[in-house]
């Protein structure tokens, strides 16, 4: 099961258009994305757009634990935006709700 | 008595195999739990499993098989793993504050953290020289404590 990433530029920050399950399989798929956007140490804000993922798990969170541990000596964040009920529930069991910012679309990420 | 569902497999302890176990999972444990639950549980198995198919094996030259029994009557779902690979005790493993865990930026026990935070019953057997068995419970209702 692959896991497809597309990268857009938005106005102030990078983007990330994400499809499919973040599992054990495909967490490296995006922790390699991830790093590629954030080697550019101009980058304090990232905005991931979750409305095509069906699924997390800690695999999955770990990543995004190393996207915020990476942004945030930068005063930056991470931005989910368009998550699933389901992924929701995972953030929210997980405690991850609380170092993520959660938004309804990519527009209101900006 | 109420009616029972019942389900075993033994995969090679390969992730490549998540995904079948998964619908699995979900086709036994729909059995008695809501569908927004079964996704949890369907969670809770997968880092169990994910567990032990990159873990178990590592020190060995070939990788065994995992077992998975599954069960659900009207008011639980039941799964027992098991392997024969090295020892892993889960209940050994400190779960992590996740405030703290950030803040330090560490990245285990997340998956163990999730698999208690969800199921309601987390066991561990280990047979030395034999077998690990990991045994987990969800109840569609929870039993009241001390009562009938």
């Amino acid at each position: 099961m692959s896991l497809q990433i597309e990268r857009v530029q938005g106005k102030e920050f990078p983007c990330l258009l994400i499809n499919g399950r973040i599992d054990t399989t495909t967490s490296a798929d995006l922790q390699k994305s991830l790093e590629d956007v954030l080697a550019d140490a101009a980058v304090k804000k990232l905005a991931l757009d979750f409305s095509a993922v069906q699924y997390v798990s800690s695999a999955g969170l770990r990543v995004l634990l190393m996207a915020v541990k990476t942004l945030k000596p930068r005063g930056g964040s991470v931005v989910l935006a368009a998550v699933s009920a389901e992924v929701q529930q995972v953030l929210k069991i997980s405690g991850f709700q609380s170092f993520l910012t959660l938004v309804d679309t990519l527009e209101q990420a900006g | 008595m109420a009616e029972s569902v019942h389900k075993e497999l033994v995969a090679p302890s390969d992730t490549r195999h998540l995904v079948r176990i998964r619908e699995i999972v979900r086709d036994v444990a729909s059995h008695c739990l809501e569908t927004s639950c079964v996704n949890r549980v369907i969670l809770a198995v997968d880092e169990a499993v994910a567990n032990v198919m990159e873990h178990a094996y590592e020190e060995e030259p070939e990788p065994g098989d995992i077992r998975i029994a599954l069960m659900a009557d009207d008011n639980r779902f039941e799964i027992v793993i098991t392997d024969t690979g090295r020892e892993f005790n889960p209940q050994t493993i400190e779960v992590p504050d996740m405030a703290e865990h950030v803040k330090q930026g560490r990245r285990n026990g997340l998956g163990l953290f999730l698999m208690r935070q969800i199921m309601d019953e987390v066991s561990y057997t280990f047979v030395q020289g034999l077998r690990n068995e990991l045994r987990m419970v969800k109840y569609a209702r929870k039993p009241i404590e001390g009562g009938q």
